[in-house]
């Protein structure tokens, strides 16, 4: 009975120690290479491939992408590093991102960027064209997504007539200033 | 030949009085003012650096308290310019002594107001796509357009009033400071008061009173399609453009009113700010008031007989929900008390109140603050659900009781107002403009809580709106740089039209015609 309990022991003694958190020696990222692929509509795929110092992928590995704003780093997406060692996201506009940059681990001390401005081509076509404003507007009147010349005559007379009328004022007052 | 500060006339001495006299009391104002921008200016930063996640705005809620800070002070600038066109066209004499108060009111709060939708941009580095790719359907485009066009005009509206004045001052300041001279030099044009000045002054007057009224009203309603053209529970209704021009007359009347206090106390105007003036300006709010407050019945009772399954959860948490308490106060605390303590303390039985043993200020004020102590500590001494025959005493008393107690405390102090008409006016206004600011919160948050698809899928705090620390420090800030520029507005221009009010004087039959004289006003100096 003793011997029993004794080998229970063990055994649960070894089923603790395997279900522990190992760290295997040499699956410490020790280096990430981060790549784009643009696409035809502007958005591009971003490829963080994290190593470690052997030049083996490194699985589960948490890894931060983000982008340079004009206030500071903006968060893209916290992900983590599949079997192949990659992490994946997808950037929708890219052409209004200069510059990305990749940390892996929870300090962010294995880090990557690149610049995206030497593969801006042109800046996206914010409106389409008129032809497609026609085809695909249903709402009639004000809310038609193309000008409708009624209204740009109704604005030009309105808000042309009264910086008119202040223009009016302006040379009155140049008069008063000539006047003797 | 130029005078000193010492050699006015009496009569400009008490006018200039702005300009010549800095107390400490002055300059406490301005460090105190200062140090709140400086802390709005440290809040924005911080909201520049983290985003707009630092505010209480949320996908749901992309307008707050910055848009609630726009339509207030663009509905308080709105009277400036309209009072004073309107009592100028149909000549009204007494309007002499307050219109510019009301102009530099205009000109203090458009500033402040055009400052808040860039405040609320998350990327104001993009604010000049507005313009290269506004599109000229949408109402936000209008607002940038008629809000331009409008400080442009209240700018000159205020400013060509002033040259006479600022003849005399460039005059009168000689040998003042340097920048002074040059900047009264600049300003006034070379105005010497000659005929051919003076015809030229008085049509750009009339042209300009003309036609600052259709733009002031176009304005504010403007503003109000920002919110009307949208289909949204609340906003989708056709008279928001009347009912925000109405309600902008009314908080902006009451501003005046304040001004008009504050610059009779602090520059001893009592002589050019009489009691008159407090009276006729109190009928105008009186009028307004009940406007404002006829639009609000009808913006309201037509949706809430309907309840219409779209409007229905929004009508219920403003009329009896969350936003039960923040609505009644406007309607009860910012148009019903305000409209009694300007009417009730004339009526002719008033005085005879304080006969009655409980009405009596003294016993009456120890016996409400007893109550309000008491009615302050019976939550901690109470189980918080005491229930007294199914009545919740915690959650319903206090409700009444503050009523009750609110109505015992205005029948006690309407025979002080009716001795101190002035300050019944000032404490009426203030309440307006307070109630004013919460009624524009009231009018965009509700709405945006409750969207036609359920806010889902949300974390559980992004489903209302609170303001954090940063939007209520910018909005302190806001209002402290519209006390200070109207402050330096009034260390730098008289803030009471000097010629005006001297044509008043002499001329009461005069409207619109400048004085005469080298300097356009030349009274005799003091001896």
């Amino acid at each position: 009975m003793r011997r029993l309990r004794s080998l229970l022991f063990c055994g649960l003694f070894v089923v603790a120690l395997a279900a522990m958190p190992t760290r295997v020696e040499g699956a410490e990222p020790a280096r990430v290479v981060l790549q784009t692929q643009s696409a035809p509509d502007g958005s591009a795929r971003l490829t963080a491939t994290v190593v470690d110092s052997r030049g083996a992928p490194v699985a589960e590995s948490p890894v931060t992408f983000k982008a340079r704003t004009t206030f500071g780093w903006l968060t893209l997406a916290e992900t983590t590093t599949g079997a192949d060692g990659k992490a994946r996201t997808i950037l929708a506009v890219a052409t209004v991102v200069e510059e990305i940059a990749v940390e892996v681990g929870g300090e962010g001390t294995v880090r990557a960027a690149i610049l995206l401005g030497a593969r801006r081509t042109s800046a996206p076509r914010i409106r389409p064209g008129w032809d497609v404003l026609r085809g695909v507007s249903p709402q009639p009147g004000f809310i038609s997504p193309y000008l409708v010349p009624l209204q740009v005559i109704l604005f030009g007379m309105i808000l042309g007539g009264i910086w008119a009328t202040y223009g009016y004022v302006a040379w009155f007052l140049l008069r008063i200033r000539g006047a003797r | 030949m130029p005078r000193r500060p010492d050699q006015f006339s009496p009569r400009e001495r008490v006018l200039l009085a702005s300009l010549t006299e800095a107390g400490p009391g002055f300059y406490a104002l301005v460090g105190v003012l200062l140090a709140v921008i400086a802390w709005g200016i440290i809040a924005y930063t911080v909201q520049l650096r983290y985003g707009l996640g630092v505010t209480g705005l949320r996908d749901h809620f992309m307008w707050g308290v910055y848009i609630t800070n726009f339509v207030f002070f663009i509905g308080v600038s709105h009277v400036g310019a309209l009072m004073s066109a309107i009592l100028r066209i149909t000549g009204a004499e007494w309007r002499r002594s307050v219109t510019r108060m009301a102009e530099a009111i205009t000109f203090a709060s458009l500033l402040m107001g055009a400052l808040m939708p860039f405040v609320d941009m998350g990327r104001p580095d993009r604010i000049l796509n507005l313009l290269l790719h506004g599109r000229l359907q949408s109402p936000v485009l209008w607002d940038i357009l008629s809000i331009s066009t409008y400080l442009t005009g209240s700018t000159l509206f205020l400013y060509v009033p002033m040259i006479p004045d600022i003849a005399l001052l460039r005059d009168r300041f000689a040998e003042g400071p340097a920048w002074r001279r040059r900047l009264y030099t600049l300003l006034a044009l070379g105005w010497k008061g000659t005929e051919v000045q003076r015809h030229h002054l008085e049509r750009i007057m009339g042209i300009m009173a003309i036609i600052i009224i259709p733009i002031a009203i176009s304005v504010h309603t403007v503003v109000s399609w920002i919110f009307g053209m949208t289909l949204r529970a609340g906003w989708n209704s056709t008279v928001f453009g009347p009912y925000f021009v109405s309600g902008a007359l009314f908080s902006g009347a009451a501003a005046v009113v304040t001004a008009m206090a504050a610059f009779r106390w602090a520059y001893h105007l009592e002589e050019y700010i009489t009691e008159a003036h407090f009276r006729r300006m109190g009928y105008l709010v009186i009028t307004l008031g009940m406007i404002y407050a006829y639009f609000t019945f009808a913006e309201y009772i037509t949706p809430a007989y309907k309840m219409a399954t779209a409007e229905r959860g929004y009508l219920t948490a403003v009329f009896s929900g969350q936003f039960a308490r923040l609505f009644w106060f406007t309607q009860v605390g910012g148009v019903l008390l305000p409209l009694l303590l300007l009417t009730v303390p004339r009526i002719s039985w008033v005085p005879r109140l304080q006969r009655v043993l409980f009405l009596r200020p003294v016993p009456a004020l120890a016996t409400i603050a007893t109550s309000v102590a008491v009615l302050l500590a019976l939550p901690a001494v109470l189980p918080r659900t005491a229930a007294l025959g199914g009545f919740d005493v915690i959650r319903q008393l206090p409700v009444w009781i503050i009523g009750a107690l609110g109505g015992w405390l205005f029948l006690t102090l309407l025979p002080v107002f009716r001795q101190r008409p002035i300050a019944a006016a000032v404490v009426a206004s203030l309440l307006v403009n307070i109630a004013a600011w919460l009624k524009r919160f009231v009018i965009i948050v509700p709405t945006l809580q409750f969207p036609f698809l359920p806010i889902q899928r949300a974390p559980a705090g992004w489903a209302i709106y609170q303001p954090t620390w940063v939007e209520l420090s910018i909005t302190a800030a806001a209002v402290a740089g519209f006390v200070l520029i109207y402050l330096l507005f009034s260390k730098v221009f008289p803030i009471v039209s000097i010629w005006e009010t001297r044509e008043e004087g002499h001329r009461p039959g005069a409207a619109l015609s400048p004085a005469g004289g080298h300097g356009g006003v030349a009274d005799a100096p003091a001896p």
